[in-house]
């Protein structure tokens, strides 16, 4: 190989020093050093093997030629030792050369060319190849000449006087001269009596295209043309009309005209018989699932046929060399008499002398004239065509401008669906689920499809997240239609799978079939890193054909919103879960600060209980009772308990660990309860409470226990704040709820402490700002924290005369 | 008077409760909301006990003990609290406190408790009133059987006390067999004792 290339360069690099002189009697030799470059290789690799030309009729170009028959040269090469065939693709005029100058050692080409060769030539055939149809070998072949059933007109071939024809070739023989015998035959000589004839070349699947496409009004193909056409279901047979059928047992294609022998393989009448021999006994030899014969297209070769149908044919049709022949005999009569034809010859161009004397004259008058004509023509003419493509023009124009408008109106369509998507991912006062609902109903819409469906992917485990649509499509537990489509959006990731018809892609009984969807829209939601999610759509029709491109896209924007929205969720229901968790440890330390109060709390009712059930129990074991006594100490020990677990229950409460739930809340029992947890704490540090909660307060949307948190928060802060001022005895803490008209409700607590330190009011909320020496300065973070998420302001100011003002305010729960 | 357990709370349930418990062991009772209105209303001749809660929101219990103290009433205190340590009961007890109790009690102990400060507080006043016996006993002596009793309770000899008065034994007879019978004491022993408690 590498051998090979470094010669090629040397040729290249002669050809380009020599460029000018190509033309110089030189060019022969250096040609002759070319080739002889070009083939030493055959010299230098195997000095002993012999080249074998075979000669092939490359009807369909030479590429085609190699590669059907390059395979079946090196077959017989390697079938023959000591020889190396090759292929030289050649038509039929270089086939022609070549079996006369010999520089061909075997032929295959088609029977008439063949019949041809053999009668000029003197080549004979040694092989005729096989072809497999079905079970059967087939060694012979014919043609059909089609027409469209719906054409009435044309029943059968003397109908096709004055009608377009179409065939392969004139030189091709079944795609052309097998039918033109038929013709002939019935009378139509296929150049004087057709319309027009139309010489298609390969594919012959064209020309049958061009009948049923009413191109042409009739047309010939090879017979295993036209059934394979069918077998493949590109046309329907029953949509043409097989004129002048034939039948023969021998062929399973429906037939116009008889049947010939297949192509024959053919050795020169110069070859060694004893080559011609060992190249046939191979070619027999040739297995049918042999890549020679599969590359070929073959089933092998048989012995060789009676070609004289052929030659019948060709002296029927006066071609090949019957046409020679033919000539030939015009010749010798042409010979025999002409000194007769020299005679009227002279006769004949002395009468024209003198006429063409006379009429010069009128002849230059009518030339003028004719000039003249002809510019009036050619103006008309390309009036004519100007006019014409004015209309094309016009038609072109409206043309573009229909397609422009679908074209506007998909992308108008598009664009209404992406601004409602982009609307949908910014609306505020949507929350997480609705705004997934909407952005699936909205898709649902976009791709008019019946059902969609979010579902999370866990391993196995598929959930249903989010669905729209008909309910009644929907499958009910878990997600995608099947654990096929599901890994293939997980692994395709960002890849819609868009199939318009179901049934012909899911064959098993999946879900998609179970809830009656016939069409189906999906694509992989990837979250990085986490759960996997799929979006999918499915309709009850099925669909013509896939969705466009930009459909795809607006699918691929879709399910990367799905992604974000998910992402920001989760983000936000791990901070919801952090702050929720923060709020709870800051409560139990706000709880342990309070232990020892609380314990009192709770102790004295306990000791009440504890005296009272006593002291009954004294009683009772007097010599006659009081029963009225007694049942009013068990009442009395009843209420004790029942305050000890109503303390129990509101530190329990306090301390739980919430699920971050929301409920409707009323404000003003958020202050009782915070109160009551507390109602000892001010007992001993003798505050006077004092409420002013206003009636009929509207409900809130919030977490009880967080905002009584907050409400605990801000009295104990006042209460330490008061205890810091040792010369007032008695502080007051006074707790204060309103509505205002803005829709808030709002919690005021006033102290009468000293205030705030100066210019801090705002830092008051930061984190682990304190101005208290023990305390880590987190209660008033967190409650900063807590309002905040419920949408709230929150807000501390010293007060003019004495005392510190600290508030909150809350938006009221919308009523539907 | 019959002894009463002045009960001051400021928690009616505990204050309540309490009222019934010792009630229940057949004793007189009286509640008071805060030692503001106790204090208002004591006065010496009250005979019982008291049981104070420590945490009252106007006065803390050793402000009233104070308060008390002042105004001669030594009604024994219990103080009564729902989280005693040991720093507090010294506080207590240093303060004059007759005992302190722990919430929650056993029924059994707050009525020993209340059974023994009553006791003490009514031989507390016993003791009192025969003090003031003695005293008004010793005030009927003239000065000069005063002087002799002094002797006598130092167990000086007659013939000393002469000696030392300048007045003849038998003056000093007749003062003694005066200030004895004035006194009620049968022996001098006896007149020792009374002496000592009156602190004569």
């Amino acid at each position: 190989m590498h051998l090979v290339s470094n010669r090629l360069g040397l040729i290249a690099n002669i050809m380009k020093n020599s460029r000018l002189s190509i033309k110089s009697p030189y060019s022969f030799s250096f040609i002759a050093l070319i080739s002889a470059l070009l083939y030493c290789d055959t010299v230098f690799s195997s000095s002993v093997d012999e080249t074998i030309r075979i000669g092939v009729l490359a009807h369909r170009g030479n590429a085609e030629a190699k590669r059907r028959w390059l395979p079946m040269a090196n077959y017989l090469s390697t079938q023959l030792k000591g020889y190396r065939f090759e292929i030289q693709p050649l038509d039929l005029q270089a086939i022609q050369i070549a079996a006369q100058q010999g520089t061909i050692d075997f032929t295959l080409t088609n029977p008439g060319n063949y019949t041809d060769l053999e009668a000029r030539y003197g080549i004979s055939r040694i092989a005729t190849l096989q072809t497999r149809e079905g079970s059967q070998k087939r060694v012979r072949y014919g043609a059909v000449i089609i027409t469209r059933s719906d054409n009435k007109n044309i029943q059968k071939l003397e109908d096709l006087k004055d009608k377009r024809f179409m065939a392969v070739s004139k030189d091709a023989f079944g795609g052309f001269q097998m039918a033109w015998r038929e013709l002939l035959d019935h009378g139509i000589d296929p150049f004087d009596d057709f319309h027009e004839v139309i010489f298609a070349g390969f594919p012959q699947d064209k020309i049958v295209l061009a009948v049923q496409n009413n191109l042409v009004d009739a047309a010939t193909v090879r017979a295993e043309t036209f059934a394979h056409m069918a077998q493949l279901n590109l046309i329907k047979p029953s949509d043409f009309r097989v004129l002048n059928p034939q039948l023969f047992a021998s062929s399973p294609f429906q037939l116009s005209t008889r049947l010939y022998p297949e192509w024959p393989f053919a050795t020169l009448k110069d070859t060694p018989l004893e080559l011609a021999t060992q190249v046939a006994q191979a070619l027999f030899s040739l297995q049918e699932n042999h890549s020679a014969a599969i590359a070929a297209n073959i089933a092998g070769w048989t012995v060789p046929l009676d070609y004289s149908p052929v030659t019948e044919l060709m002296q029927r049709l006066q071609i090949g060399h019957f046409a020679v022949q033919h000539e030939t005999s015009l010749l010798a009569i042409v010979k025999r008499y002409i000194h007769w034809f020299i005679a009227a010859g002279i006769a004949v161009i002395l009468l024209l002398a003198l006429n063409g004397y006379i009429t010069r004259t009128n002849h230059r008058l009518r030339e003028t004239d004719a000039i003249l004509r002809e510019e009036i023509r050619q103006r008309e003419a390309s009036q004519n065509d100007l006019a014409r493509y004015r209309d094309t023009l016009e038609e072109q124009v409206l043309e573009r401008t229909q397609d422009l408008r679908i074209t506007n109106q998909a992308l108008e369509k598009s664009r209404v669906a992406l601004r409602k998507l982009v609307e949908i991912t910014s609306a505020p006062e949507l929350n997480h689920q609705q705004r997934l609902q909407e952005l699936l109903e909205t898709g649902r819409n976009y791709f008019e499809l019946d059902v969609a469906v979010l579902a999370s992917i866990e391993g196995d485990q598929q959930k249903i997240n989010t669905t729209s649509g008909n309910a009644n499509l929907l499958p009910k537990t878990y997600g995608p239609i099947n654990q096929r489509c599901a890994s293939y959006l997980i692994d395709h990731s960002g890849e819609p799978l868009d199939v318009p018809d179901v049934a012909k892609y899911l064959t098993d009984d999946s879900v998609c079939n179970q809830q009656g969807w016939h069409s189906y829209l999906g694509i992989g939601v990837l979250l990085e890193g986490k759960i996997n999610y799929t979006l999918e759509f499915a309709g009850t029709q099925t669909r013509k054909q896939q969705l466009s491109q930009w459909d795809h896209e607006i699918l691929k924007v879709m399910a990367q919103w799905i992604a974000d929205e998910l992402e920001r969720q989760m983000a936000y229901e791990s901070q919801r879960r952090h702050e929720t968790e923060f709020a709870r440890v800051s409560r139990m330390s706000t709880i342990g600060e309070m232990a020892a109060s609380l314990a009192h709390e709770l102790n004295q009712p306990l000791t009440g209980t504890i005296n009272y059930s006593n002291s009954c129990l004294r009683m009772l074991k007097e010599e006659t009772p009081d029963t009225d006594k007694i049942s009013q100490g068990l009442k009395h020990a009843v209420e004790g308990a029942t305050m000890a677990a109503d303390i129990i229950r509101h530190i329990r409460h306090f301390v739980q660990k919430d699920e971050a739930l929301y409920s409707q809340i009323d404000l003003n029992q958020a202050v009782k309860n915070a109160a009551t947890l507390i109602s000892h704490e001010i007992q001993r540090q003798h505050v006077i409470l004092v409420f002013e909660l206003q009636h009929g307060l509207p409900l809130i949307e919030g977490n009880l226990i967080q905002i009584e948190q907050v409400i605990l928060n801000f009295m104990l802060n006042s209460i330490e704040a008061m205890d810091r001022v040792k010369d007032i005895k008695h502080h007051q803490l006074l707790l204060k709820t309103q509505s205002s008209k803005q829709d808030t409700v709002k919690l005021i607590v006033i102290d009468s402490g000293h205030g705030l330190p100066e210019n801090q009011s705002a830092k008051i909320f930061d984190t682990f700002f304190s101005t208290k020496a023990e305390g880590m300065g987190i209660g008033l973070s967190i409650s900063r924290s807590i309002i905040e998420a419920h949408q709230g302001i929150i807000q501390a100011r010293s007060l003019e005369k004495s005392g510190a003002e600290f508030s909150f305010e809350l938006p009221i729960t919308k009523t539907a | 008077m019959t002894p009463t357990v002045y009960i001051i709370d400021d928690d009616r349930m505990a204050r309540e409760s309490l009222k019934w418990l010792i009630e229940s062991a057949s004793l007189a009772v009286k509640e008071f909301q805060s030692g503001l209105d106790f204090l208002e209303q004591v006065t010496t001749s009250m005979p019982g006990c008291i049981l104070l809660d420590v945490r009252m929101p106007d006065i803390n219990g050793m402000e009233l003990h104070t308060q008390l103290k002042l105004r001669e009433i030594e009604l024994p205190v219990i103080i009564v609290t729902g989280h005693a340590d040991v720093a507090m009961a010294v506080r207590a007890m240093k303060a004059g406190a007759y005992d302190l109790i722990e919430k929650p009690y056993s029924d059994s102990l707050m009525l020993e408790l209340v059974q023994r400060a009553i006791d003490a507080d009514s031989k507390n006043r016993r003791d009192k009133s025969y003090i003031r016996d003695i005293k008004s006993r010793a005030e009927q002596l003239t000065p000069r059987e005063k002087e002799v009793m002094q002797f006598v309770i130092n167990s000086t000899q007659n013939k000393i006390i002469s000696a030392e008065l300048g007045i003849s034994i038998k003056t000093v007879e007749l003062h003694r067999a005066n200030l004895m019978n004035k006194m009620q004491a049968k022996t001098s022993t006896e007149l020792v004792r009374l002496a000592l408690m009156a602190k004569l």
